[in-house]
């Protein structure tokens, strides 16, 4: 009788949740078929839902584009947006992406790593936007390098709105204790490879206690390809669409940067890992951070706002900066371009733009802003607009990760003296050369 | 002598074992507790400089909590409930039912345990998201979204499972034929006998698996997050990621809100902890 009665329980809770499970919420615009969405557009131009993926940050962030999308729908009440917040981790947006492709679920409008975009571009997820953003009004007023960061093979294909610079940062109380003048940042390598030296602490093992330099012994390539640039190798040839990083400037930067870690000035940490970076733990004088940790530092201590000075964007033979980007883009598949590209015009507004930068600390990509963005926060945003305005995000190449994997390979075989800088590199060159031969 | 000396040696090693496996979470609590500016310090402290509760609050505040605690005690309970009945009978039925191609598709199944999660994630995300008839598809499971952003598209794929079924068998196994024959004397046919009989005497082996189901369902990360897209549907896990960015991690909010959803799987295993030691030792045993 007991298990009858258990038996019969499990049956009812189990038809319970299929015939609930299996439902979708009354507002879900997907339960619509195409076929149906198509009739509700065609009857009534004006209703329409569109979707909005936005990968997620802190509080601050995911509340202001949930936000954002309502007040667009408040200004445009033919469209209704639905936000999804999505994991800040690339590796799980790639996830939901590959998985979105495949099932016809693309979002309409999706706000895109940089990484994300160069690899996803040159496979035709994304829509052409060049009709939209050549006959835009404020095209003009966009910094020239955040408009050529949406670019692939000629055409638009997003529209970059969050620059995310690293910014030299170093601490002005370590250099005070090191006998530097705390107000004179290095400005050139030879000066920072000299500072490194005299600020670095070591036990009486010779262990490093404190870093001079936070230099990458994991995931180096970033690091590696921004100076390589600064020397004036190209890293790769974009128009060819080939790699080119066995130049002198290259081979001379590899060494440089191997030869300072081999003299030990640095703590080892993966770069990927942002949150081991040591200057973050104070563990290290100088090091290069991306503008919400310099923030995140601050908050954690007050008293860093007065200890954290910048470094200038070095230069070599180039001024060149690293600055990762997020792009604004529509989804191939669309049905609905225009909706979507009149959400992205409404992100893009003078009075949008501004109120990121108040809220979430996001620097202005509109030239017309700029001063307005540095009267916010005087000696930081100088700086950031400086590295944004030097700035290089990852190559517009779609085997941009290959590139970076054999990069890291090279460093790691000139870091240990396996070999020489130029073999290093002339080998991650063939190497990947022949990579790029097979995919063919 | 020797015995006790021996005994009093395992427990030393017992004790040692346990506090290395408590460690991870004894720092859980402890960071849970921290200010970010005492996590990032140079130096690393077990104790925190300042003890802040307050920071399970602040994790608790933000995102909609309840919801994301109903979604995974719903997605949970329903997966649990309906595999470990569809488990047992399937376990049964390999047991104790003698038909044509049994082995075979037992191994079949056993080769589900083989077959790593991450390779049939998007084939079967595919198939859910055509099945016929469902969120809008047609007969050919074409034109809807399948069950795509539905519970039914969290719990299906975690229903069957060859592991449970394997468990299930394993543990009828041991049973004596002579049960099956005096059930049969009985008047019991196929269904009763499995009712009557053999669920009754099963209920190690159904807490090991609603433990184990449990957690699994209860800690799943990626696939509710590819097969929702939508906030009111976010499990616990999913949760989570609501405490870091691209670059950092708010380490004492994710550890609080950590803490606080790992207690319903240490209830659980409280319960089902002497049922579970039962079932691993009985299903291990072959009669």
């Amino acid at each position: 009788m007991f298990f009858r009665a258990i038996s019969l329980s499990i049956c009812m809770v189990l038809l319970m949740g299929a015939l609930i499970g299996c439902g979708t919420p009354a507002s879900d615009h997907r339960d619509e078929t195409p076929k149906e969405a198509e009739t509700v557009v065609d009857k009534n131009k004006d209703d329409v839902t569109i979707t909005f993926w936005v990968p997620g940050a802190d509080e601050a962030n995911d509340t202001y584009f949930t936000n954002v999308a309502k007040e667009f729908e408040t200004l445009n009440p033919r469209i209704k947006v639905e936000t999804t917040v999505l994991p800040p981790s690339g590796h799980d947006i790639n996830k939901k992406l590959a998985t979105a492709m495949l099932s016809d679920d693309y979002p309409d409008v999706f706000s895109s790593y940089l990484g994300i975009f160069r690899a996803r571009s040159p496979k035709g997820e994304f829509y052409d936007m060049t009709e939209y953003i050549n006959k835009w009004s404020d095209k003009e007023d966009i910094f020239e390098g955040a408009l050529n960061m949406g670019t692939y093979k000629g055409a638009f294909y997003g529209l970059a709105f969050f620059p995310a610079p690293e910014i030299g940062v170093y601490r002005k109380d370590y250099f005070e204790e090191a006998g530097l003048e705390p107000e004179q940042p290095p400005t050139t390598w030879e000066e920072l490879a000299e500072y490194a030296r005299k600020l670095v602490q070591r036990d009486n093992k010779g262990i490093v206690t404190r870093a001079g330099l936070d230099i990458p012994l994991m995931n180096t390539a970033i690091f590696v390809r921004t100076m390589m640039k600064q020397n004036g190798s190209p890293v790769v040839d974009e128009e060819k669409g080939e790699p080119s990083f066995t130049d002198e400037g290259a081979v001379e930067t590899l060494d440089f940067i191997a030869k300072l870690a081999q003299e030990k000035v640095n703590i080892p940490f993966d770069y990927q890992k942002k949150v081991e970076i040591p200057f973050v733990k104070g563990n290290s004088a100088m090091s290069y951070l991306q503008t919400s940790q310099i923030a995140q530092m601050i908050v954690n201590d007050p008293s860093m706002k007065e200890k954290i000075g910048f470094i200038p964007v070095m230069e070599r033979k180039k001024k060149v900066s690293f600055c990762g980007y997020r792009l604004f883009t529509i989804g191939a598949k669309t049905q609905y371009p225009d909706e979507a590209w009149r959400l992205i015009e409404f992100m893009m507004t003078k009075e949008q733009m501004m109120e990121r930068s108040k809220q979430l600390n996001i620097p202005v990509v509109r030239k017309s802003l700029k001063e307005e963005f540095i009267t916010l926060n005087p000696e930081l945003h100088k700086t950031i607009l400086e590295y944004v305005e030097y700035g290089k995000g990852a190559e517009a190449v779609p085997w941009v990760s290959s590139l970076t994997k054999k990069l890291d390979i090279a460093f790691q075989e000139a870091y240990n003296g396996k070999k020489s800088s130029v073999q290093a590199l002339k080998d991650a060159e063939e190497n990947l050369r022949k990579d790029l031969e097979k995919k063919k | 002598m020797k015995n006790k000396t021996f005994k009093r040696m395992l427990a030393v090693m017992m004790l040692v074992l346990s506090i290395f496996m408590l460690f991870p979470y004894f720092l859980m609590l402890i960071t849970s507790v921290k200010t970010m500016g005492d996590i990032q310090s140079p130096s690393f402290t077990f104790i925190p400089r300042e003890v802040v509760f307050l920071n399970y609050i602040e994790a608790m505040s933000r995102g909609d909590w309840p919801r994301y605690f109903g979604n995974s005690i719903y997605v949970t309970v329903i997966t649990v409930l309906a595999s470990l009945m569809l488990n047992s009978i399937t376990g049964y039925a390999f047991a104790r039912l003698r038909f044509k191609g049994r082995d075979v598709l037992f191994i079949i199944a056993l080769i589900g345990l083989m077959v790593p999660r991450q390779v049939t994630m998007l084939p079967l995300f595919i198939v859910l998201k055509n099945f016929p008839l469902v969120g809008g598809n047609s007969i050919l499971g074409q034109g809807g979204h399948g069950f795509i952003n539905s519970y039914a598209g969290m719990i299906l794929p975690y229903v069957a499972g060859s592991f449970g079924v394997f468990l299930f068998r394993q543990f009828y196994l041991n049973f004596p034929r002579s049960l099956d024959d005096a059930a049969r004397i009985d008047g019991l046919g196929r269904v009763k006998t499995f009712i009557y009989i053999y669920a009754p005497l099963s209920k190690p082996i159904f807490a090991t698996l609603a433990a184990l189901k449990t957690t699994q369902t209860w800690t799943e990360f990626t696939w509710p997050l590819i097969i929702t897209s939508k906030d009111h549907m976010k499990t616990v896990q999913l949760a989570l990621t609501m405490f870091r960015n691209e670059t950092e991690i708010q380490w004492n909010l994710l550890m609080a809100a950590t803490t606080v959803i790992t207690l319903p799987l240490i209830i659980v295993f409280l319960c089902a902890q002497k049922y579970f030691i039962q079932g691993i030792v009985t299903s291990g045993i072959k009669g």
